[in-house]
């Protein structure tokens, strides 16, 4: 992995996670229409996350 | 916290709806790729602009470009990046970038930006406010500025109160400078016009609309488009010109007179009266929808001879760069005591008098400033009966003119306030049948050519 990809990497991680966990944050006073679409798109977050993840992974281990 | 008016450039769902939550209170646009982002900026009004630096897959920071935009736009850019490397901070702050802060705390973030905004934007607004636009050291008067001007960016409407000579006309462009608005500042003084001239005035006419009406002329309200309508006492306008301004304002459309096609306009409104607003109303002679409508937010400024603490002050403001002028204590506590009727600008006659009168030199005594107050006093019962509007007139149009125009005036308010009986009027005005039918001659339109 290249730095240039490395730091893609780091960003990328950081910035779904940085986004879920503020998500989460909204979720305790979140009203039931708020926090079912909160939920949405963090399922479709986590699904990017593991899909770059899986991407480097396979650049790593080819 | 103030409404703010917020761009968030975001291109990641999730995070959008995040930065939705923590800026509910605020009125927010969002744009999720730099194209949509520039547009915004060009074409909108923001106090701050919330950049992400990656816009989409692949993305090379291309949030970097808004940035230089936003600041020559006057938006107070803050970047939100999850890039962990001192060079995009470096970076972006090169470029113009106001605050950064690597996304994951957001609600904190966010909050901390706005205080952080407010606490610079109040800093420059009040920066010189007080020692150049609007000199005073009176805590009240300052308070009530800075209020105000919280709200200058806003598109609420302001009315301002207070005694003639207090500044009202100065606030006014001083909320309407600090607004930014494109357009230009409007001013019209309701009480200098008869119903007739005032409503052409503001509406704008079309060539062969009334007698006189020789071309096609842009009303106050056209020219005010973008930018701010300044209507100095409001409590003079009739109650026939409040219920057409008031559509005009609700409908943010009117038709200039003799003209059958609408013409639109996004002013501010601004108005002032040295008038008290509440009797006004119980009188009847302010309409209450009327009044709903022209004080979104309401300034009262104070009498000079309420703030004696900003005399000498004043005085230092209005001989900046000329003559200076010393007081002994007598002169100065003589300066207290006075009543200031005119307030700040029967002051501003006090100091052009005694920095143009001959023989005044070394410290200034306490008969010289009763002798100079006595004039100013004397000139100020003379010139009270005669506006600059009404001078200026004179001296464009000619005395008969100006006389007729005076006259008109006066014979329109006195017909309204009597429900339009001619025989009250005569009575009370103590004029001619003559004088009275000459009047209304004039002040009936021409049928449409």
């Amino acid at each position: 992995m290249t730095n240039t990809t490395r730091d893609r990497f780091i960003h990328d991680v950081n910035a779904k996670c940085g986004s879920l966990k503020d998500a989460a944050a909204l979720l305790r006073e979140a009203s039931p229409k708020d926090f079912a679409e909160l939920l949405s798109l963090m399922f479709g977050q986590a699904d990017d996350l593991k899909r770059i993840i899986a991407s480097h992974t396979k650049k790593v281990n080819p | 916290m103030p409404k703010l008016s917020i761009l968030v450039v975001e291109d990641d769902a999730l995070s959008r709806k995040v930065m939705a939550s923590h800026l509910a209170d605020h009125a927010v646009e969002f744009a999720s790729d730099a194209s949509t982002a520039r547009k915004l900026l060009q074409d909108g009004r923001h106090d701050l602009c919330f950049i992400d630096l990656e816009l989409g897959k692949n993305d090379d920071c291309s949030g970097l470009d808004l940035i230089p935009l936003a600041a020559a736009k006057d938006v107070y850019p803050v970047v939100m990046s999850s890039h962990d490397s001192e060079k995009y901070v470096e970076k972006a702050y090169s470029l113009g970038c106001r605050d950064f802060y690597a996304k994951g705390d957001a609600e904190t973030n966010v909050r901390r930006v706005l205080v952080t905004f407010l606490k610079r934007r109040d800093k420059s607004v009040t920066d010189g406010l007080f020692t150049e636009r609007f000199v005073t050291e009176d805590p009240e008067t300052q308070t009530a500025l800075t209020e105000a001007l919280e709200y200058a960016s806003s598109e609420l409407p302001v009315l301002i109160l207070g005694p003639s000579g207090t500044g009202k006309t100065s606030l006014a462009r001083i909320i309407h400078d600090r607004s930014q608005r494109s357009g230009q500042f409007v001013a019209i003084n309701c009480a200098s016009y008869s119903e007739d001239l005032l409503e052409a005035e503001l509406f704008g006419y079309r060539r062969g609309a009334f007698t006189g009406a020789n071309e096609n002329r842009k009303g106050k309200l056209l020219l005010a488009d973008g930018g701010t309508l300044f209507l100095d006492e409001v409590g003079a306008m009739s109650l026939k010109m409040q219920t057409k301004l008031l559509k005009a304002i609700e409908e943010r459309a009117f038709y200039p007179l003799g003209s059958e096609k609408p013409e639109t306009s996004r002013f501010r409104l601004v108005s002032a009266t040295l008038e008290d607003v509440q009797g006004l109303i119980k009188a009847g002679k302010l309409r209450f929808d009327f009044y709903q409508r022209i004080h979104g937010l309401t300034v009262t400024l104070r009498p000079l001879k309420a703030r004696p603490c900003d005399i000498l002050p004043l005085i230092a403001h209005f001989t900046r760069g000329g003559k200076r002028l010393s007081f002994t204590p007598e002169a100065k506590e003589r300066l207290q005591r006075h009543e200031w009727p005119g307030n700040t600008r029967e002051l501003k006659r006090f100091v052009d008098l005694l920095v143009s009168g001959p023989g005044i030199e070394g410290r200034i005594t306490p008969e010289v400033v009763s002798r100079l107050l006595e004039t100013v006093v004397s000139e100020g019962t003379r010139a009270s009966f005669l506006t600059d509007e009404q001078y200026a007139y004179a001296v464009q149009h000619g005395l008969n003119a100006a006389v007729d125009r005076f006259a008109d005036a006066l014979i329109s308010r006195n017909l309204e306030a009597h429900a339009g009986k001619r025989t009250q009027v005569l009575k009370e005005l103590k004029i001619p049948t003559s004088l009275l039918y000459a009047s209304l001659k004039r002040r009936k339109p021409e049928p449409p050519r």
